[in-house]
């Protein structure tokens, strides 16, 4: 099937008197795995709310498998991994993860399951996600993320707080999925993606992956300066 | 590209997914309004407090106090509901979950669904344990006529909840917060409130008829009417 | 449009004026004092119609998105808070010769102060919010809400002030023809000072809106 799976035409999105994103086009294929990167206060995480439907466009269009009825299906098939970490702190772990199977039909045993494949064991996850370190509660997060098997994810800093191993662990995971990235980790996130855009001042640029130099977005933005490609 | 097969024919599982979201959320919520630190025993703390300021304000066994009994608890259920309601998107809030629900691919009159259920449940629960202390300190002499209460307290209960959870939700775009949910919810509900007064006085005052069923008739209308219109306005308030 | 209007409201005035002052014979039992009446009536018709109209807008807003009528709904709510306070306030001066009192609770004055607390409760949500689509979404829900209130409201209280013994009735005012015309007058010269407001108001807020947006271009 060679429809985009999201579809962005013209998106502006305006915050009171803060025009966030201009004019975005913008589409994610079936099987890409895209890196967004910019400044702070650039518009990634408003342009990962657009494509994950949390949020609509001032102006301009967004369709879903290119149909006006896709937006079901398509939250079928997607997992969002925030920017929060989108959990009940005074759930534990193990009902945090339980709660978000049952709105979705899965089993406990699958929850527990996800649970052990995040390293978070029986003591662990019987505690209150209010006294997680940050690293244990993004675990959680994307065992929360994975539960139903997304075939798209859509992921918001998701190494941050995580150590080098578990990293690897997470890409791996992800990686026969079609993926929307935002992080300032390009280098981790170079191994993931297939295309990269730097978003800047509300405005996406297509750049070329290999160009993309380590360190942080903006060192990216500058060095890349010259050879960005304008979709 | 196709998608796992799901484990039941799909048509089948999104007519579960709806009720089943309703009851997940019930049962979460719940366990967190009977955990949280600031959750239904505060309430119902605070509850008592209002009932007690009533004494200490008015003479303790006076005449007028005796008379207006029934008002000074529903104002006591007023009060404690509306902190109990403005907690309902406020645990959803706090790190985005409400984001999660929002993505569901589902109807969301059942999250709606869902959260009113507890607000219902939890007002019923303050009701409950109000009135004890409510005929301790008004010493108020309970007679056959006392099993009008049971009808009165869940349609009552029925009326704020929908009221409630639809401003509850209303409140969370205000700076105001907890104090938008009041100030929107007070005048509207105010029906309820008198009609349940009504009927409250005439169930536990010594001596006399019920009249003025109409009383039970004007709680059914608002419940009715206002059910009705949460459901239908619930879709424009959630998300952004 | 709005200039028309303007145009017509400023004989429409002192016509009211002259009618109310002059034209009608003085009320035999109430005196002077009554004169007020011309005033109150119309006030009080156009704040329902004030809130008639944001009701209808906001479902419009609700059914449409388009923020043009979120801005009719809420100035029109403005105005209707308006005029609501004036009733209450030219009310009490008529009340409190005539009946001896200031406030009484008699069943259409206490659905009147309801539905004035629900309508400034509208405003102080708008007052209270981010400006975005969520806070027009939501105002008009409430807006919508609100006025569907307004007959269980109504049933309510009338019970509910029957079963006390009602101490001051309003007296149906045996109304001379005189009387009669200058009440339609001023009646139609209030309502066209709703709509000069109203017309003027959303204007304002329109060239505020435009004036935003071209800022937010540049």
């Amino acid at each position: 099937m060679n429809l985009p799976i999201v579809r962005l035409l013209g998106v502006d999105k305006v915050y009171g008197t803060d025009r966030v994103l201009r004019d975005i086009q913008f589409s994610l294929n079936p099987k890409d795995r895209i890196l967004i990167h910019g400044p702070n206060g650039a518009g990634k995480t408003t342009l990962l709310k657009i494509v994950a439907s949390l949020t609509s466009p001032t102006s301009g269009s967004i369709y879903f498998y290119g149909e006006n009825d896709g937006l079901a299906r398509y939250r079928k098939e997607m997992g969002y991994l925030g920017h929060d970490t989108l959990l009940y702190p005074d759930l534990t772990g193990e009902e945090n993860l339980q709660f978000f199977g049952a709105l979705r039909g899965i089993s406990r045993d699958r929850c527990d399951h996800w649970l052990e494949k995040v390293g978070l064991d029986r003591w662990a996850s019987r505690r209150r996600v209010r006294f997680y370190s940050a690293g244990m509660k993004q675990r959680l997060a994307i065992a929360r993320l994975l539960l139903h098997d997304p075939e798209i994810v859509l992921l918001d800093e998701p190494f941050n707080a995580l150590d080098g191993s578990f990293v690897e662990l997470f890409v791996h995971w992800v990686r026969q999925k079609t993926v929307l990235l935002v992080t300032h980790q390009l280098d981790i996130g170079r191994s993931l993606a297939t295309r990269a855009f730097e978003l800047r001042n509300g405005q996406i640029n297509e750049q070329v992956l290999s160009l993309l130099q380590h360190g942080n977005g903006r060192d990216a933005g500058n060095a890349t300066g010259g050879s960005t490609v304008s979709t | 590209m196709q998608a796992t097969p799901p484990a039941a024919p799909p048509s089948q599982r999104d007519m579960r997914i709806g009720p089943q979201t309703a009851f997940a959320i019930l049962k979460k919520d719940l366990l967190l309004e009977f955990r949280g630190k600031e959750g239904f025993l505060s309430n119902l703390f605070f509850g008592l407090l209002v009932l007690l300021l009533f004494v200490f304000t008015f003479d303790p066994g006076s005449e007028a106090l005796r008379q207006g009994s029934a008002a000074v608890f529903w104002i006591a259920v007023a009060f404690a509901a509306v902190l109990t309601l403005g907690r309902t998107f406020q645990r959803e809030t706090e790190d985005r979950a409400v984001d999660v629900l929002s993505l569901l691919p589902l109807d969301p009159a059942w999250i709606f669904l869902g959260k009113l259920l507890t607000n219902f449940l939890v007002i019923l629960m303050l009701m409950l344990l109000i009135f004890p202390l409510f005929v301790v300190f008004f010493d108020v002499t309970l007679t056959w006529r006392c099993w009008l209460l049971a009808a009165i307290c869940p349609l009552a209960a029925v009326g704020l909840s929908s009221v409630g959870t639809l401003f509850a939700a209303v409140a969370e775009s205000s700076r105001l917060r907890q104090l938008a949910l009041s100030i929107m919810m007070y005048p509207i509900s105010i029906p309820v409130l008198i009609a349940a007064v009504q009927l409250t006085q005439q169930s536990i005052k010594p001596g006399g008829q019920i009249e003025n069923w109409h009383w039970l008739t004007l709680l059914f209308i608002f419940d009715a009417v206002f059910l009705a219109a949460a459901l239908i306005i619930f879709d424009y308030v959630l998300g952004d | 449009m709005r200039f028309v209007l303007l145009v017509l409201l400023y004989p429409a005035m002192i016509l009211t004026l002259y009618c109310a002052f002059i034209f009608a014979p003085t009320e035999a039992v109430m005196g002077e004092v009554q004169r007020i009446f011309y005033f109150h009536f119309s006030v009080d018709l156009v704040c329902f119609l004030a809130f008639f109209v944001l009701f209808i807008f906001s479902i419009a807003y609700l059914a449409t998105g388009n923020r043009k009528f979120d801005i009719w709904a809420s100035s029109s709510g403005e105005i209707g808070v308006l005029f609501g306070t004036l009733a209450m306030v030219t009310g009490s001066i008529w009340a409190k010769p005539v009946w001896n009192t200031w406030w009484t609770w008699d069943p259409r004055l206490t659905t009147f102060l309801i539905l004035w607390l629900i309508y400034v409760a509208y405003l102080l949500l708008r007052a209270n919010m981010a400006e975005s689509d969520k806070k027009y979404k939501l105002s008009a829900v409430f807006g919508i809400l609100g006025f569907i209130d307004v007959p269980i409201v109504w049933m309510s209280i009338r019970w509910w002030r029957t079963i006390h013994p009602v101490v001051i009735t309003s007296k149906s005012i045996n109304l001379d023809p005189d009387m009669k015309t200058t009440m339609f007058v001023a009646l139609g010269t209030f309502t066209l000072l709703y709509a000069v407001l109203l017309n003027f108001r959303v204007r304002q807020r329109k060239l505020d809106y435009e004036i935003t947006a071209k800022w937010m271009e540049a």
